[in-house]
């Protein structure tokens, strides 16, 4: 297995897909930061220009006057990287549908690294995702502290050991999605159809539905919306740097996950190699 | 020398079909050993339950003997797997480490040359002809030094250089480095100038096992005679007492079976006075003859 892990860390590293995608997150990250940056940040170097070229504040103008940069909310970088994290688990969906599907689907069974054992397969390949999930966590997480140097001055990096751990859960949050993914396409002959529907689930009705159980936690704050924070997505955007109740909520659902995807692989690819 | 693979019993069955059947199989260590069928004859089945890649429902397989107890396995099932946009050396390495065989590009290379493929080492492969992907999968199946090749239709969808290539890699693999090859294919004649030994299969059973030398044996031909005077030949054959013949032409006989006497037969023409052109044993394909087995005949 070790000699698996090796070839298939070689091959990450000679691929180009894998850097297309580190790219994309790292153009992605800068985008969501620059998002955040005009929610909570102030660039007065941005409005002044903006405000002698054309005559107003373009923050005010964008997001109304009562909901313009809320500087109070941003002290630390540690605040400003939990403030604009992005959706890596999309990127880690693309990574396995174009660097791991078409190898689970052919070849790499066979010919390529002659293994017999399904499991011993998924086993390496959750361990790409998952070393592949803290590259894409760096990355944008570098993207994001770049882009703070344009919207705050002097802003303080903050605790270290509160931003290496929200790193850290972040990157193994984004990696249990991986591997819920990575069953999923196991369980099914159509795979394909996972990738798309992962993709579908990520990018429009996770966002959809915690807009509205946001809206529903504000209007009625004892409701109890608690429905999403037992799913991978929810804790993500739920996770804070410094704040350890969701960390240890995260660590607990990304066990949970990666304990039931594991199992169900175990068990149906135990099956499927005695065929 | 002993067998390095036996089979005893091996069946596979797949819900309600038996594609493998209470299979027999003994292949000599150094042998190459052509499994041949029709399509669903169950060769893969066979090629990928000795590979590991399938597990028998039924009986059991032995690899190794005394001479090697752990023989090394080299693989090539079906299509090559290969990563079409690294290049050939690339795809080399990814086995190589895969495979833990210590190292470096350098080995890699020397397979590749070993192939003909040293001037493409550093071209992405996605852009190889097939003949080319097959002589890369070879290397790639070589990469651990296996002991045992087993190869599916290696020569499938080929052009004829292609084939040419292959072959001379059996031959060169077979002959030189004393590897045991397990190879399947329903190109006949192109199997049979490379195999040593065959398994005929069909619908699952494994009809018959037999050498080169006693395949060639079995095979109903026949010695053409061309002779000036068909007459006087037909008077000498049946002065010996040979009456199993047949004129084809004015100049020509064809005497069934009868290879053995082939000297006296043609010693008793030319005393007699008959000028005879040709005398040639026809011996008939492996085609016609695996055709003749799996409809009983022989």
């Amino acid at each position: 297995m070790k000699h698996l892990i090796l070839a298939e860390l070689y091959r990450m590293k000679n691929s180009k897909s894998p850097l297309i995608l580190l790219l994309a997150c790292f153009g992605l990250s800068l985008l969501n930061a620059a998002t955040s940056g005009l929610m909570f940040g102030n660039a007065p170097w941005l409005i002044s220009m903006y405000e002698e070229a054309f005559g107003f504040n373009p923050f005010e103008a964008a997001l109304g006057s009562g909901a313009g940069p809320n500087v109070d909310s941003i002290r630390s970088l540690a605040d400003f990287i939990s403030a604009s994290n992005g959706n890596i688990g999309i990127f880690l969906v693309f990574f396995i549908a174009i660097f791991l599907l078409p190898l689970r689907r052919n070849g790499f069974i066979k010919n390529i690294a002659s293994e017999h054992s399904r499991s011993r397969v998924f086993g390496v390949h959750a361990l790409l995702v998952l070393v592949y999930s803290f590259l894409l966590t760096d990355v944008s997480a570098i993207a994001v502290s770049l882009m703070s140097l344009a919207f705050f001055r002097n802003l303080p990096i903050g605790n270290v050991l509160d931003i290496a751990v929200y790193l850290v859960v972040s990157a193994l949050i984004s990696a249990a999605i991986g591997i819920v993914v990575l069953m999923l396409t196991d369980l099914t002959s159509r795979p394909i159809s996972v990738i798309v529907m992962s993709l579908i689930y990520l990018w429009f009705v996770f966002p959809l539905v915690y807009s509205i159980s946001s809206v529903g936690a504000m209007l009625r704050p004892n409701a109890g919306f608690r429905l999403l924070y037992i799913s991978l997505p929810g804790n993500q955007v739920m996770l804070t740097a410094g704040k350890w109740d969701t960390v240890l909520s995260s660590l607990l659902v990304v066990l949970f996950y990666v304990g039931i995807s594991v199992l169900l692989e175990l068990t149906l690819l135990k099956r499927r190699d005695r065929i | 020398m002993s067998y390095i693979i036996t089979t005893s019993d091996l069946t596979k069955q797949y819900k309600d079909v038996t594609a493998v059947d209470s299979v027999d199989l003994h292949v000599e260590e150094g042998a190459v050993y052509g499994l041949i069928g029709r399509n669903g004859a169950g060769k893969t089945t066979i090629l990928k339950m000795l590979s590991g890649l399938a597990f028998p429902t039924e009986g059991s397989i032995s690899i190794g003997n005394d001479h090697i107890r752990k023989p090394r396995i080299g693989v090539l099932i079906e299509e090559p797997g290969l990563y079409t946009s690294l290049s050939a050396v690339k795809n080399m390495e990814i086995k190589r480490i895969a495979l833990g065989v210590p190292g470096s590009e350098k080995r890699s290379r020397e397979l590749l040359e070993f192939v003909g493929l040293a001037n493409w080492a550093d071209v992405r492969c996605g852009s190889f002809s097939l003949g080319m992907r097959q002589r890369l999968s070879i290397a790639l199946a070589l990469s651990g030094d296996p002991d045992i090749l087993i190869l599916d239709e290696p020569i499938n969808g080929l052009d004829p250089q292609g084939i040419l290539d292959v072959r001379r890699i059996l031959m060169k693999l077979s002959k030189e480095d004393g590897k045991t090859i397990l190879i399947s294919s329903h190109l006949l004649d192109e199997l049979g100038k490379v195999a040593t030994v065959y398994g005929i299969l069909e619908r699952g059973h494994l009809l018959k096992e037999a050498s080169e030398e006693e395949i060639i044996n079995a095979m109903p031909g026949y010695v053409r005679f061309i002779v000036d005077d068909t007459a006087a030949a037909k008077t000498v054959l049946e002065s010996m007492g040979i009456y199993s013949y047949q004129t084809k032409s004015e100049h020509m006989i064809h005497v069934l079976e009868q290879f053995e006497r082939r000297d006296e037969m043609l010693e008793k023409m030319v005393m007699a006075g008959i000028h005879v052109h040709e005398c040639q044993i026809i011996r008939e394909s492996l085609e016609q003859y695996f055709m003749g087995v799996t409809r009983g005949e022989a």
